[in-house]
């Protein structure tokens, strides 16, 4: 389908995909700077904050390693986000046994954005990402994926292993509390 | 400020915002927004948070991921695409031995090196063996014709059909001599009673 922005002689992933499998390693690098940043953007709004890059190099290097597995019929970027999550989610579980402590959490969130604070000045971004850090996590997930990658729901709803309806849903309510939250401070 | 009531429109926002709309749906949200202030608060909501987690995102080493890729000529071959050719030398090996099978039965029968005895003959279609005076009847017109049937009847000429004709009227069509086991008495002391 063609979108307003994105010109239909940008070469797709799928043809991409084909020119690495002939051995054109300059395909996986435009993979690469076409998905990189919005996982590395993920993991982050997802409380992820040391070795971005080694989570996001392990995402390609798993989907790489398999594209032979990779159907056409969902996209990519799909895929990439899917494996991403997982290796997120792997993270958390080693994280929880290594310390002993329960898993990430709102308020432990709200901390982990306190710090990134330190680092950025904008106070307007701080306010934000206060706010997003109150969502649940599942609520965190979708609201990120529909906002900062304009994902569509259908897509979303496969990422976080849930339903087009219910990422609906958990959008619009998050949307209605961050703008509570914004309205209140 | 209250959110607007065309949730349709709001629903498509991010990925106006993203450039990753329709181009139809795109006219239609850059309408709407023309017209509506609550969802242009929404959109300037959607930029902030984009740019609030691009600020909090570091950059990453490109070069790093993609040297750390597999290359892509070097892929191996999957399981199911070396199956259709296993299937050929698999159903060729199978070809082979049965045609070389079928052959060396074809030379044993030529030489007679293995060639059937009348007594194996003489078994019937449940493997009875039957009485020697059977087996010699049925063996008698080969024996005595001359004839080798070793292939079909439709193999023979003319003449070793008609000769094979004139010896079949000659056999008797009733059994010379009783099996030995019938010819023995039911009770060998009859006389005794």
């Amino acid at each position: 389908m063609a979108t307003a922005n994105q010109p239909d002689h940008e070469e797709s992933d799928t043809a991409l995909i084909a020119r690495w499998q002939r051995g054109d390693q300059r395909a996986a690098a435009a993979i690469v700077a076409r998905h990189a940043h919005p996982l590395a953007r993920f993991a982050a709004s997802a409380g992820e904050r040391e070795q971005l890059d080694e989570l996001v190099q392990d995402t390609f290097v798993r989907a790489f390693n398999s594209l032979d597995s990779f159907r056409a019929d969902s996209s990519l970027r799909t895929w990439l986000f899917t494996i991403c999550k997982r290796l997120i989610l792997d993270r958390k579980r080693t994280e929880k046994r290594r310390r002993d402590r329960v898993e990430l959490d709102e308020s432990h969130a709200v901390e982990a954005y306190d710090a990134l604070d330190a680092m950025v000045a904008d106070e307007t971004a701080r306010r934000v990402r206060r706010a997003v850090a109150t969502l649940s996590p599942l609520q965190r997930e979708v609201f990120t994926l529909r906002v900062n990658e304009g994902m569509p729901y259908g897509e979303i709803a496969v990422v976080v292993g849930s339903t087009e309806g219910a990422c609906r849903v958990h959008y619009h309510n998050a949307m209605r509390t961050i703008k509570e939250l914004l309205s209140d401070d | 400020m209250t959110d607007c009531e065309n949730g349709e429109i709001r629903d498509l926002l991010p990925a106006w915002a993203h450039g990753q709309s329709a181009a139809a749906e795109h006219a239609r949200v850059e309408e709407h927004l023309s017209l509506c202030l609550s969802c242009q608060a929404e959109v300037a909501l959607l930029r902030t948070v984009v740019a609030s987690f691009d600020a909090a995102t570091p950059r990453l080493d490109m070069d790093a991921i993609v040297r750390a890729l597999p290359a892509g000529g070097l892929r191996v071959v999957p399981r199911s695409a070396q199956a259709p050719r296993a299937r050929y030398w698999m159903a060729a090996a199978a070809s082979v031995l049965v045609v070389g099978t079928v052959s060396l039965a074809g030379l044993r029968g030529v030489f007679g090196t293995t060639a059937p005895t009348v007594d194996q003959f003489a078994l019937d279609s449940v493997g009875q063996e039957v009485g020697p005076g059977q087996a010699a009847a049925v063996a008698a017109p080969a024996s005595t014709s001359g004839l080798s049937v070793v292939g079909g009847v439709s193999d023979l000429s003319n003449d070793n059909l008609n000769a094979l004709l004139v010896e079949l009227e000659t056999i008797s069509p009733t059994i010379d001599a009783e099996p030995a086991s019938l010819r023995r008495p039911l009770i060998e002391n009859e006389g005794a009673f």
